[in-house]
């Protein structure tokens, strides 16, 4: 008997489990923009580096409309330099989101900041798509910015997403 | 082929434009080579660029430390009847004053207990410590 109860609620529970799926996509594309700073001679902008980035987002079958994102990138130009973000994601139709989060590079130098940004997805079949994301970062901590400047970020990223 | 070739040159285009980023000035300390950062005035200079004045002389290097003397310890009664265990030799204490000189001796060892006596001069003997 009290196998029998064990063995119902082990089904339940496998059964509850297995009502909720993490759906996954993939990313790959290229960034650049604009980078603005002030190192104490006033505000200046250039093109930001280009960067190459790649990640995962995160969301519930049950809950499609909010994700987890994280994305690792790499800035291929001057120093290459290595970072990451991290990223909640609203998204308001099946291929328009909006996302707020924290971004930090770690390597040559540190440095630490948020924003946001939107993503669009123009699909190519069932799985397949490419995204176009513009965002808008500022990044006030680190090792990089030159005293107390703020170094600020509008990119536009494009690339491919995909169903994992 | 054309679609492609025309995604090559939006993306290739930046590398070689003049309004790539860096040129001569900077915004951040990556910008510039391992050994140099972003100054205020936006240019790549050396992390540790020398004063102009040559830079402060540095300190004397002849450390002081006081030296702190330390007493010895007494040596433990004996008990009654058997020899009393006679106070260990005490270490004179290291001490130095601010000069380097010499520390004061520390205190002899205690005496040995009273049933030392009795016990006869079996028991350890007690050496005073004092130097």
């Amino acid at each position: 008997m009290v196998a029998a109860a064990a063995a119902f609620g082990l089904v339940g529970l496998a059964r509850e489990a297995h009502a909720e799926e993490l759906l996954m996509d993939g990313n790959f594309g290229l960034g650049t923009g604009l980078e603005g700073g002030d190192p104490g001679t006033g505000m200046q902008w250039r093109r930001a580096r280009l960067r190459v980035l790649g990640g995962v987002d995160w969301r519930s079958d049950e809950d499609k409309a909010d994700a987890f994102g994280l994305r690792a990138f790499v800035e291929v130009e001057k120093r290459a330099s290595v970072g990451a973000e991290v990223r909640y994601e609203r998204w308001m139709a099946r291929d328009f989101g909006v996302w707020a989060g924290l971004t930090g590079t770690i390597a040559p130098e540190t440095l630490f900041g948020g924003g946001f940004g939107c993503t669009a997805i123009i699909p190519f079949g069932k799985k397949v798509g490419l995204f176009i994301e513009p965002s808008f970062q500022a990044m006030p901590l680190g090792s990089d910015t030159p005293g107390d400047s703020v170094l600020i970020w509008a990119l536009l990223n494009a690339g491919v997403r995909f169903g994992l | 082929m054309r679609r492609w070739a025309i995604l090559i040159l939006t993306f290739a285009m930046p590398l070689t434009s003049p309004m790539a980023c860096g040129g001569d000035g900077c915004l951040r300390n990556s910008d510039c080579t391992a050994d140099k950062q972003c100054s205020s005035a936006g240019q790549c200079v050396l992390r540790d660029a020398p004063a102009a004045n040559g830079g402060e002389g540095g300190e004397d290097s002849t450390p002081t430390t006081g030296g702190s003397a330390s007493s010895g310890s007494g040596g433990t009664a004996g008990v009654s009847g058997k020899g009393g265990n006679a106070g260990t030799t005490t270490q004179a204490g290291t001490s130095s004053d601010e000069h380097g000189g010499a520390g004061a001796g520390g205190e002899g060892g205690a005496i040995g207990g009273e049933g030392g006596a009795a016990a006869g001069a079996a028991s350890d003997i007690s050496l005073g410590g004092a130097l």
